[in-house]
C-alpha cells in the first residue's frame, strides 16, 4: 500500500470514529440533561419522568414478567399484520398485473384509500370487528396495504419491455413473464417496500392498541397517560424505539443479502 | 425445392388512440430451407415488425404467413440487445428458454454445455452477465436461442451494439453455426455491407410503410464464404453500390 493510500485509509477511520463517538455522546448528554434537570426539579419529574424512573419501572416490570408479555403482544400483532400485508400486497399486485382491466377499474379506489389518513378508519373498524386483537391487526393492515399494492404494482409495470419481448420470443406466456422476469426483477422494490411496511405496521398496531386493547405497548401508553403514570408512558416509548430499530435492522440485513 | 416459409401479401399497422400507423404493406417473399436472407431498409421502416410477425409474436392484419413443414418448427429470435438477466448466472441465462418450454432434459442440457465449450463461455459459466464483454454477452444470448434448437433463426440487428471488431468476430461465429447446422436465417439490418456479407439474397425495403423495393441475389466469388471473406470479394463493391442507390 502506498503512503498516500494508507494516509487516506487512516483519515477515513478517524472520520468514522468521530461520527460514532459524537452520536454516542449526544445520547449520553440527553440522558444526563434529562436526569439532572428532573433531580434539580427544573422540570417536574412526575410529568416528564426521568431515566432513573424509567429504569426503575422497567426493572420492576421485568421482575413480574409483565413487560415481556406486553412486548410480545405488540410484536406478535406487528409480525402477523406484516406478513399478511406482504402476502396480500404481492398477491393483489400480481392479479392487477395479470388483468389490466381490473387495475384500470380499481386504480382510483386504491389511490383514494391510500391517501386517506388510515387512523380515521380505525374507530370504525373497531366498532365493526369488536374490541379485540382482530380489530388491531386489521387496523395495522389498513395502514400499509394500499400503499404496498400500489408500490409493488408500479414496480411490476416498470419491467423492461424488451425483456418481456425476449420471454415471448422464447415461447413464454404471461405466467413465464411473471415468474421468470417480473417477480425476480422486482425483488429490490419488494424488499425496500418491506422496510417501509415494518414501520407502518408498528404505527397501525399502536393506533389499534390505543383504541382496542387490554395488553401491548400501545395499551400501556394510553393507560399510563390516563392514570398519569408518565414513567410507564415514557418507558413504553423507549421500548418502541428499540423495537422499531431492531425490526428495521432485520429488514436491512435481508436487503443487503438480496 | 419447396420453401420452408412463405409470406403472402402481409399487411400490418399499429393502432393508437391518436391514429393508425401502417408499418408493413403488401410484403410477399419465400425462403428456401438452409438459405440466408438479409433484409435492409432505413431505420424505423418496420423491419422489427416483420420479424415479430414471422416469429408469431404478432399476427398479420391481412395476408398470411405459412410455415411448410410436416413437424413442429421452432423459430429462434435474437433481439438487438442481449437482455441477459443480471439476477441469473450466465449459465442460468442460457437455460432460460429451456426452462420456459420445460425442456431441461439431458439432451438439451448437453447441447448447451457443448455450445458453451465451443464458444469459450465455459470459464464464465457462474459469473453474472455484467462481468462479460459485449461480444461474450452476445454469444451467451446466441446460445440461449440455439438451446431450443430452432429451425429458423431470426436476427434483429444482433451486432449493432458491438464495436466494429467484435462485430465482425461475432458475425463470423454466428454465420458459421448457421452454416454448420444448415439452418434457415433471416438477418435484419440497416448496414448494407453486413447484409451483403452474410446473405444469399438481400431484400431491400422502402421507408414506412415498408414494401419490398427489390430482391437482390448475392453471388460472390470466394473460396470459403464467411462474412469477413465476402467483404473482399470483387463483386462486393458493386452490390454495395446497387443497394446504396436503392436505399437513397
Amino acid at each position: 500500500m502506498s503512503v498516500n493510500q494508507s494516509k487516506y485509509i487512516r483519515q477515513q477511520k478517524i472520520y468514522k470514529a468521530i461520527i460514532t463517538c459524537t452520536r454516542f455522546l449526544i445520547f449520553i448528554a440527553i440522558l444526563i440533561l434529562w436526569e439532572v434537570s428532573t433531580q434539580l426539579q427544573l422540570v417536574n419529574p412526575f410529568i416528564f419522568s426521568s431515566p432513573s424512573r424509567i429504569a426503575a419501572i422497567f426493572m420492576k416490570m421485568c421482575q413480574d414478567g409483565s413487560i415481556l408479555h406486553h412486548c410480545m403482544i405488540t410484536l406478535g400483532e406487528t409480525a402477523l399484520s406484516f406478513f399478511i400485508i406482504i402476502a396480500a400486497g404481492i398477491g393483489i399486485a400480481v392479479l392487477l398485473w395479470l388483468w389490466k382491466g381490473l387495475s384500470d377499474i380499481i386504480e382510483p379506489y386504491l389511490i383514494i384509500l391510500n391517501s386517506l389518513p388510515k387512523s380515521a378508519l380505525a374507530p370504525m373498524l373497531i366498532v365493526w370487528l369488536g374490541n379485540n386483537q382482530k380489530a388491531i391487526i386489521v387496523t395495522a393492515i389498513s395502514v400499509a396495504i394500499f400503499g404496498t399494492i400500489l408500490n409493488i404494482y408500479t414496480g411490476f409495470l416498470e419491467t423492461n419491455k424488451d425483456q418481456i419481448r425476449l420471454i415471448r420470443t422464447l415461447g413464454g406466456g404471461s405466467m413465464s413473464i411473471l415468474t421468470k422476469l417480473v417477480l425476480p426483477s422486482s425483488r429490490k422494490i419488494i424488499v425496500s417496500n418491506l422496510k417501509v411496511n415494518i414501520g407502518l405496521c408498528l404505527v397501525g398496531v399502536i393506533i389499534g392498541e390505543f383504541l382496542a386493547a387490554r395488553a401491548g405497548l400501545g395499551y400501556l401508553i394510553i393507560y399510563g397517560s390516563q392514570v398519569f403514570k408518565m414513567d410507564l408512558v415514557a418507558m413504553s416509548i423507549v421500548i418502541l424505539c428499540v423495537i422499531s430499530a431492531i425490526l428495521y435492522k432485520i429488514i436491512d440485513l435481508i436487503e443487503r443479502r438480496t | 425445392m419447396n420453401p420452408i416459409i412463405s409470406l403472402d401479401h402481409v399487411n400490418y399497422s399499429y393502432h393508437t388512440s391518436k391514429g393508425e400507423i401502417p408499418a408493413l404493406s403488401d410484403i410477399s417473399f419465400q425462403l428456401q430451407p438452409g438459405s440466408f436472407t438479409s433484409i435492409v431498409g432505413p431505420s424505423g421502416c418496420g423491419k422489427t415488425t416483420l420479424l415479430s410477425l414471422i416469429s408469431g409474436i404478432l399476427k398479420p392484419e391481412s395476408g398470411s404467413i405459412d410455415i411448410h413443414s410436416s413437424n413442429h418448427i421452432y423459430i429462434g429470435y435474437m433481439l438487438q440487445r442481449d437482455n441477459l438477466f443480471e439476477w441469473r448466472s450466465v449459465y442460468k441465462n442460457m437455460l432460460l428458454g429451456l426452462e420456459i418450454q420445460k425442456k431441461c432434459d439431458k439432451d438439451h442440457i448437453e447441447n448447451v454445455n457443448h455450445l458453451m465449450d465451443a464458444y469459450g463461455l465455459s470459464p464464465f459459466k457462474h459469473v453474472r452477465p455484467s462481468q462479460l464483454s459485449g461480444g461474450m454477452r452476445q454469444r451467451a444470448a446466441l446460445i440461449r436461442t440455439l438451446a431450443l434448437e430452432p429451425d429458423i433463426l431470426l436476427l434483429d440487428e444482433p451486432f449493432s451494439a458491438l464495436d466494429y471488431q467484435t462485430r465482425l468476430e461475432v458475425s463470423d461465429d454466428i454465420y458459421k453455426i448457421i452454416q454448420d447446422q444448415n439452418k434457415t436465417a433471416i438477418l435484419v439490418t440497416h448496414d448494407i455491407s453486413e447484409a451483403i456479407s452474410m446473405g444469399d439474397q438481400v431484400i431491400v425495403l422502402t421507408g414506412r410503410p415498408a414494401t419490398i423495393r427489390k430482391v437482390v441475389p448475392i453471388k460472390l466469388t470466394v473460396d470459403t464464404r464467411t462474412p469477413l471473406s465476402s467483404r473482399f470479394a470483387p463483386e462486393f463493391k458493386d452490390y454495395f453500390n446497387e443497394e446504396w442507390e436503392e436505399l437513397e
